[in-house]
């Protein structure tokens, strides 16, 4: 049994339905739950393919246990790539940590693997700033490194419509909540929108427990 | 302004990037709620918002009618947005 969270087999699911001999490409795949779920959707098609790319070497290890766990090898293609070369004229605002990726360059396996216009469907569940995960005891984001984050997403956009057919659909999903509300939510409520807002929760304030060997013997 | 937009900002900018040929579609399995809406703000008209999926945790105790709705508030923090491509 692998274990997912909801939103990440709803996600998996946005891709389907696919066609026979559909080729796939996961942008950012480690640990590969989403890819491997989407094989097993795909399993009973051999001519389908789904290319798995994430970032190191060590994080396509972890694509490839899995796809082996699931008996899915055959489809899923695991590589190491950073997807946002797969688009290269692109020059976004990404500041200083973006142009340090840029300078790994795609493999020529990567490169015949992931031809512009080549894939039926896409999912890119992009490196977010998971304010969404939970529990979550320390949160120190800046809104720097917030931007940084957005530049870097919209690179993926580029990288991932560039390689999409015709036709063919993209799955955008982060496991965050931030919708830019740190310079627009303001804006959103006075648009007539929902509210993005975030208010604060009452203080529940620390309490001193004190060991009570004694209960504990008894 | 430089945007720290994730999510609805982040398809706004590919709504707006490659408009006429990225749109945005109706997904098959939905249990999320819906995206937030503000056009101003660069981020999705009330139209859009239904397309895409946003699942908040402790939405409910803010906004019990909108929200708690969809019953997201038990899952982590996610979004999605799926798109078709209709031209090259």
């Amino acid at each position: 049994v692998l274990l997912q969270s909801l939103p990440c087999i709803v996600a998996a699911h946005a891709l389907t339905p696919l066609q026979p001999g559909s080729r796939v490409l996961d942008m950012c795949a480690a640990p590969g739950g989403k890819a491997t779920m989407l094989a097993q959707l795909m399993a009973g098609d051999s001519s389908s393919e789904l290319v798995a790319l994430d970032r190191t070497q060590a994080k396509v290890a972890r694509v490839q246990q899995l796809s082996q766990l699931w008996g899915v090898q055959r489809i899923v293609q695991p590589m190491a790539a950073d997807a946002t070369q797969l688009y290269q004229p692109l020059q976004p605002e990404g500041g200083r940590q973006q142009q340090q990726r840029r300078q790994r360059p795609l493999s020529a396996a990567v490169l015949a693997a992931v031809a512009p216009e080549s894939f039926d469907a896409v999912l890119l569940d992009a490196p977010c700033s998971a304010l969404g995960l939970r529990p979550r005891l320390l949160l120190d984001w800046r809104l720097q490194q917030l931007q940084a984050l957005a530049a870097y997403q919209r690179a993926l956009l580029h990288a991932a419509v560039h390689v999409l057919k015709p036709g063919g659909c993209l799955v955008f999903c982060t496991c965050t909540i931030n919708p830019g509300e740190l310079v627009g939510g303001a804006g959103a409520d006075a648009a007539g929108g929902s509210s993005s807002g975030v208010r604060h929760a009452p203080c529940v304030g620390l309490h001193v427990m004190t060991p009570r060997p004694s209960a504990a013997r008894r | 302004v430089p945007r720290a937009g994730e999510n609805e900002a982040n398809v706004r900018y590919v709504l707006d990037r490659w408009a006429g040929v990225m749109r945005l579609v109706a997904q098959p399995l939905v249990l999320g709620s819906p995206g937030l809406v503000g056009r101003a703000a660069g981020l999705l008209s009330a139209q859009e918002a239904a397309l895409v999926q946003r699942f908040t945790p402790g939405a409910a105790a803010e906004d019990s009618s909108a929200v708690a709705r969809h019953d997201t508030d038990n899952s982590v923090g996610f979004f999605i947005a799926k798109f078709v491509k209709t031209r090259p």
